[in-house]
């Protein structure tokens, strides 16, 4: 993934996990996890249900972020979803411990997708992943403090 | 649904599908070669087609998305079996060697590219 999209990409994550109350204690376009090409690290202080469908809105919102950024005229569209195959890991384990039938898991997904859509398209939020993401893009990785100074 | 068998059919039927059904395509692909012992299983494939597509597009209500599936998933499933299956033959030579879904994910990129505009074209 090219730089700028990967920055929007973390942002996104990152800026949404801020909303949700979570405290992102890094964010970094060098991260060596598995199907990762960043990570934001976050710390939460919910937990089971809560917690869950909080991080199935934080793990979507980078790929939203992403295609936000990247609009509908690509290059290469099959790569654009291809490259989140880690996020959607995530995501795909968090609607199984929310909602173990199956049938009802699109629904579940569904109000996931618009919730974080009508968040990330307030032009408050859009500003602020912006503001991160050209942070992020320049420096590599942000801190908390750093990632404070953009929000 | 027949299956695509030859390197030709797949990239013309890849090059006439809209940029949303190529990002489910490359989305799904990308999940079936990380959970390969499941692309057997129907139900789950057509499972995960439906999360991709949502994530392609706006869709307000189920209803919406299933309008989507009926018209779109037997042209994006074909093309992604397809893509599956071929992109595994052509990793079969690196099987001793050993390769990562990532290897498999940039060698099924490559047929996305028009055949006429591929490096090796006259």
């Amino acid at each position: 993934m090219d730089e700028p999209e990967q920055a929007w990409h973390e942002a996104g994550h990152a800026v949404v996990a801020t909303l949700l109350g979570g405290e992102v204690v890094c964010v970094t376009l060098e991260s060596d996890l598995d199907g990762h090409d960043g990570h934001a690290e976050v710390h939460w202080r919910l937990a089971g249900g809560e917690l869950a469908w909080a991080q199935l809105r934080v793990a979507l919102a980078g790929p939203l972020a992403e295609l936000d950024y990247r609009g509908q005229d690509v290059d290469q569209p099959a790569e654009v979803l291809a490259a989140w195959r880690g996020d959607w890991e995530e995501a795909e384990a968090l609607l199984a411990q929310l909602e173990p039938v199956e049938a009802r898991r699109e629904a579940l997904l569904l109000r996931a997708l618009t919730e974080l859509r009508e968040l990330i398209e307030d032009p408050a939020v859009t500003e602020r992943i912006a503001r991160v993401a050209e942070t992020l893009d320049a420096h590599g990785t942000l801190d908390a403090e750093l990632l404070a100074g953009c929000l | 649904m027949e299956a695509i068998t030859d390197r030709e059919t797949l990239r013309s039927e890849l090059s006439r599908l809209a940029h949303r059904e190529q990002r489910v395509v490359g989305g799904l692909v990308a999940i079936l070669f990380r959970n390969a012992q499941r692309v057997r299983d129907r139900e789950w494939v057509a499972q995960q087609f439906a999360h991709v597509a949502q994530l392609s597009g706006e869709f307000d209500t189920v209803p919406q998305l299933e309008g989507y599936a009926d018209a779109h998933g037997p042209a994006v499933l074909r093309a992604t079996l397809g893509l599956f299956g071929l992109v595994g033959q052509d990793m079969q030579p690196l099987v001793d060697k050993g390769f990562t879904s990532e290897d498999a994910m940039a060698q099924a990129m490559t047929y996305f590219v028009p055949a006429d505009q591929l490096p090796n074209a006259n």
